[in-house]
């Protein structure tokens, strides 16, 4: 945050920091940077909208938040557009039943990905390897929504992590599993949630056909910051899925590319549309 | 228009098509979504999202049913179309709860987890209990409102209730978020009813006469491109 506080003040802006208490104070400012889990049911949603109804320029936008938050969205929205993706199904609450479970395995294979709709910093994200551990992990996510994202599992070795700002590359990295993981984020024995290496990539080298991909993921919603995570196979890519709200930590996404913060100060001071 | 409905007997004129049929379906044009629950992430909801990533209009839209489901933007969208609401502020300070809105206050949940509930403050201890209560222990703010009279609910069917002082409100709230059926929340004065919150409605809410209500409205809107 302090990069961003720097950049903004160079710019010649001032930078203010809001928090729950002071939520009110909001339309007194010309432009909203949101850097906390964005969902439709958090303070963030609303700090969103609360920005968006005053004029304010605002990153993530009401939109935004409510589109990418929900992966049932997402992935709706990325078959509309033909986007290459992972192989997707969706499992609903009140017909998860043996059927439907082998329909699903008959489709997708063996392990599948389930995802809860609402999954954020790898989270909610399990294997089911049978129908006994599918059962088990539905049933959890379940309880909050009714509807769980089914995928093919595709194992590789790092996700790409694209960076998009208004519809343009802003920073590239290699999201790299941890060791005897499948996932960049992971629960391990202990408790413990370990990541993998964060590799930055300058933009300037990535394949044309990866930028070309993780832009156009990027335009069903909307035109702030966004994090699409990308597969790399037999030198195509598919995407895994679009995320608000980037993570950019210092020295890690920022590595490369240092420009990052001044590039979304300027698009937050721009003139809104 | 299509009508998906999970309360709607599906013989019934118009064609009604069940929630879950519709989201296994690719069908095509203008959608009414009718559901007593269209809490996110609940089936009502992914109905809302089905038609829309699709490409087709759809009443209610997902943005419509997020807001009026949060009661700080519920109140905020309430006020700007001009329906009346009391004061209000959503923050997780009891100073700014004090400061701006005084005593006795209402307060709404805008956490994950509660909906269909508020609490009633009249002094300070009772505010700080409540903030802390509905705020998850203050990890979340709370809509705060000015309690300036009896509060009610009211059952709304396309904008229609039958409390006559709360027609106007109830009409305008409808045209503003679209939402089909909803409890809503009413605070009364000698003057005037002010619009407080918008909730689900339960199963045992429905009446046979509103099923009838519902089909009508379904029907006369049916041929509305």
């Amino acid at each position: 945050m302090r990069r961003f506080e720097a950049a903004a003040k160079t710019l010649g802006h001032d930078f203010d920091y809001v928090t729950k208490k002071n939520l009110s104070e909001i339309p007194l400012y010309d432009a909203l940077f949101i850097r906390t889990t964005t969902d439709p049911r958090y303070p963030a949603y609303l700090a969103s909208k609360l920005a968006w109804e005053s004029g304010l320029t605002v990153i993530d936008e009401p939109f935004a938040i409510m589109a990418c938050s929900n992966k049932v969205h997402v992935y709706e929205l990325l078959e509309r557009s033909n986007i290459p993706r992972i192989q997707t199904v969706f499992l609903l609450k009140d017909q998860l039943n043996q059927m439907t479970i082998q329909e699903a395995f008959s489709i997708l294979g063996k392990p599948i990905v389930l995802k809860a709709p609402y999954t954020a910093f790898s989270r909610y994200v399990e294997k089911a390897e049978d129908e006994e551990s599918l059962n088990r992990i539905c049933r959890r996510f379940f309880r909050i929504s009714d509807i769980v994202v089914a995928q093919r599992f595709v194992p590789t070795a790092f996700d790409w992590r694209i960076g998009i700002l208004d519809n343009d590359v802003l920073f590239a990295c290699k999201y790299h599993m941890p060791e005897k993981q499948w996932k960049h984020g992971a629960m391990v024995r202990g408790g413990r949630f370990i990541w993998g290496k964060t590799e930055a990539v300058k933009r300037e080298t990535l394949p044309p056909r990866l930028k070309e991909v993780a832009i156009q993921t990027s335009k069903p919603f909307g035109r702030g910051l966004f994090g699409v995570d990308i597969k790399e196979i037999n030198g195509d890519y598919i995407v895994v899925e679009i995320n608000d709200n980037a993570t950019i930590y210092a020295d890690e996404e920022d590595k490369e590319d240092a420009d990052i913060y001044e590039k979304i100060i300027n698009h937050l001071a721009r003139e809104k549309d | 228009m299509l009508v998906v409905s999970d309360i709607l007997p599906h013989d019934n004129p118009p064609k009604v098509i069940s929630s879950e049929d519709y989201l296994r379906s690719k069908l095509k044009g203008p959608v009414i979504n009718i559901q007593l629950d269209y809490r996110y992430m609940k089936t009502g909801y992914y109905v809302s999202t089905h038609a829309e990533t699709n490409g087709n209009r759809v009443i209610p839209t997902c943005t419509d049913i997020i807001d009026a489901y949060n009661n700080a933007i519920f109140l905020m969208r309430s006020e700007k179309r001009g329906i009346p609401t009391p004061a209000h502020v959503a923050t997780n300070s009891v100073e700014e709860i004090t400061d701006k809105l005084g005593f006795p206050s209402i307060l709404f949940p805008l956490n994950p987890v509660s909906y269909d509930t508020y609490r009633i403050a009249r002094s300070g201890d009772e505010l700080i209990k409540a903030v802390k209560n509905l705020g998850m222990n203050r990890g979340y703010p709370v809509s705060a409102q000015a309690l300036l009279g009896p509060v009610e609910t009211v059952k709304s069917v396309f904008g229609s209730v039958q409390l006559k002082e709360a027609n106007s409100a109830a009409e305008k709230c409808y045209k503003e978020f679209m939402i089909p059926l909803c409890k809503l929340y009413i605070q009364r004065t000698a003057e005037k009813c002010y619009l407080s919150s918008m909730a689900p409605l339960r199963p045992s809410d429905l009446e046979p006469k509103d099923l009838q209500a519902i089909s009508e409205k379904t029907t006369s809107m049916r041929n509305i491109p």
